[in-house]
């Protein structure tokens, strides 16, 4: 079909506002997501929620948001336990690492105390001229437990031990200790998990990340 | 018991000649009675504790052969809750939504933290002051306010400079002054600092201001609000552009 040429005069005008506005947005800056997890990696940058990441290889534990470590705890050590009968493993564990653990929760559950506050009593109020009964942070209204576990779908689990004295509000433990716990999980009295990483935190990190753990069961990328 | 019968027939055996020499009398561990009351219990014992050490959990360290051998290799699907295979996320939205370049602001509402980043490097780390957490009820029984901090994404959506506040319901019941008829006497100035940065979020929004309480910077005091003090305000106010991200946990 040919077209006169006036109609490509009409569009020199078209052609010209192309080349005068540029490009319509700045050349985006991808973020990439490398390995097995990577997928997952985005889906979860993408879902507007907290993860968790733990990297056994860099030693440390993160609680993300959009794809970004807004906070990163050390771990000073890490193993991985398997459960055991007469010293012979009950199962051999396989591949286990960069994978994504679902269903994230703390054992024992975060407790905040939280105050009440009684309506027209001014006498504790602070103000710019007089200090007030200044009330506690919240790192001493929620007790933290020297060991506590992350328990993930699958009988997974994270112990975490924390090392030295616990600042703010400690949790005192009143369960069996954790050695007859395992005796009798290996018995089949009590549950056992398939797989059990266990690290140590400093006090100040474990008690951080107990009173910082996300609601809302988040997910778990373990990552190598 | 030999003894007993060798003796002569005219002598009858006395009492003391009938008891077992000490000597022998020590061997009863490892006669029938004893097996039964001192060894059999002790190799139980034994073996119990043999049983308790052999068995619960053993540990390895976390090696780096250890982790190139457990690694899983073969392809991570992305599947829906159905399990039916979902697309790729677009790198596009993932551009729009990680910020990888530009500013960003973390709080950390328990230590009362506020961390700056830009480009992915900590340009400034605030003292400041969040959500006491604490609840007031109305004494009519009806409203109810926890004074969190929330959690989660925030954008910064508006910026304002001398800000007014606009006092809600809850600060009248908290001090037990009446409500005001005029919505006029809510408005308040001073009370934000020089500069508030909009957050939205929850009936009223949350903010990022200023505070005449700095003695308090470092503690959870506010009503979910974040103080900040006037110096560090200062730096936000000219990093944080409108649309900037606001990480709070």
């Amino acid at each position: 079909m040919r077209r006169h040429p006036a109609f490509f005069l009409l569009l020199i005008p078209f052609a010209l506002s192309v080349f005068a506005a540029g490009p319509s947005e700045p050349p985006f800056q991808a973020p990439v997501f490398p390995g097995r997890t990577g997928p997952e990696q985005a889906r979860l940058a993408l879902s507007n929620t907290f993860y968790l990441e733990i990297s056994l290889g860099a030693r440390e534990l993160r609680i993300c948001h959009s794809g970004v470590a807004i906070a990163t705890y050390p771990l000073k050590s890490v193993t991985v336990g398997y459960p055991r009968l007469l010293w012979v493993p009950r199962h051999h564990l396989g591949e286990w690492i960069d994978d994504i653990w679902r269903d994230a929760h703390l054992d024992p559950a975060k407790v905040v105390q939280r105050l009440r506050i009684v309506p027209g009593d001014t006498s504790t109020t602070p103000t710019p001229e007089k200090p007030g009964v200044v009330p506690p942070t919240l790192s001493e209204l929620t007790a933290v437990p020297q060991d506590y576990a992350i328990r993930c779908e699958d009988d997974r689990a994270v112990f975490l031990h924390l090392e030295g004295q616990v600042p703010g509000a400690v949790l005192q433990e009143t369960a069996d200790h954790p050695r007859w716990q395992d005796f009798l999980a290996a018995l089949g009295f009590r549950e056992s998990e398939s797989i059990r990483v266990r690290a140590t935190l400093s006090a100040e990190d474990g008690a951080a990340f107990f009173r910082s753990f996300p609601d809302g069961h988040p997910e778990l990328l373990v990552l190598p | 018991m030999m003894e007993l019968f060798d003796a002569p027939a005219d002598q009858a055996p006395s009492p003391e000649s009938s008891r077992v020499p000490p000597r022998k009398r020590r061997l009863w561990i490892f006669r029938a009675s004893g097996i039964l009351t001192l060894w059999i219990p002790l190799l139980l014992v034994a073996l119990g504790g043999f049983f308790f050490l052999s068995t619960g959990y053993g540990y390895r360290a976390i090696t780096r052969s250890y982790l190139n051998s457990h690694t899983m290799n073969e392809p991570l699907a992305l599947l829906d809750a159905d399990g039916n295979p979902l697309p790729p996320p677009s790198a596009k939205a993932l551009a729009k939504t990680v910020p990888v370049r530009g500013p960003y602001i973390v709080i950390d509402r328990v230590h009362n933290r506020l961390r700056l980043y830009e480009d992915g490097k900590q340009i400034l780390d605030a003292v400041v002051s969040a959500g006491a957490g604490s609840i007031l009820e109305d004494p009519s029984g009806k409203r109810k306010w926890v004074f969190d901090t929330p959690t989660g994404r925030f954008f910064v959506k508006s910026k304002r400079e001398n800000p007014t506040w606009t006092a809600p319901d809850w600060e009248y019941i908290e001090s037990g002054e009446p409500m005001p008829r005029n919505y006029s006497d809510r408005v308040q100035e001073g009370m934000l600092g020089e500069y508030a940065l909009d957050l939205g979020g929850g009936p009223t929004g949350y903010m990022i201001h200023g505070t005449l309480y700095t003695r308090l910077l470092g503690r959870n005091v506010s009503h979910g609000c974040i103080r900040v003090g006037r110096d560090d305000l200062r730096i936000i106010w000219k990093k944080a552009p409108v649309g900037t991200p606001v990480f709070m946990y």
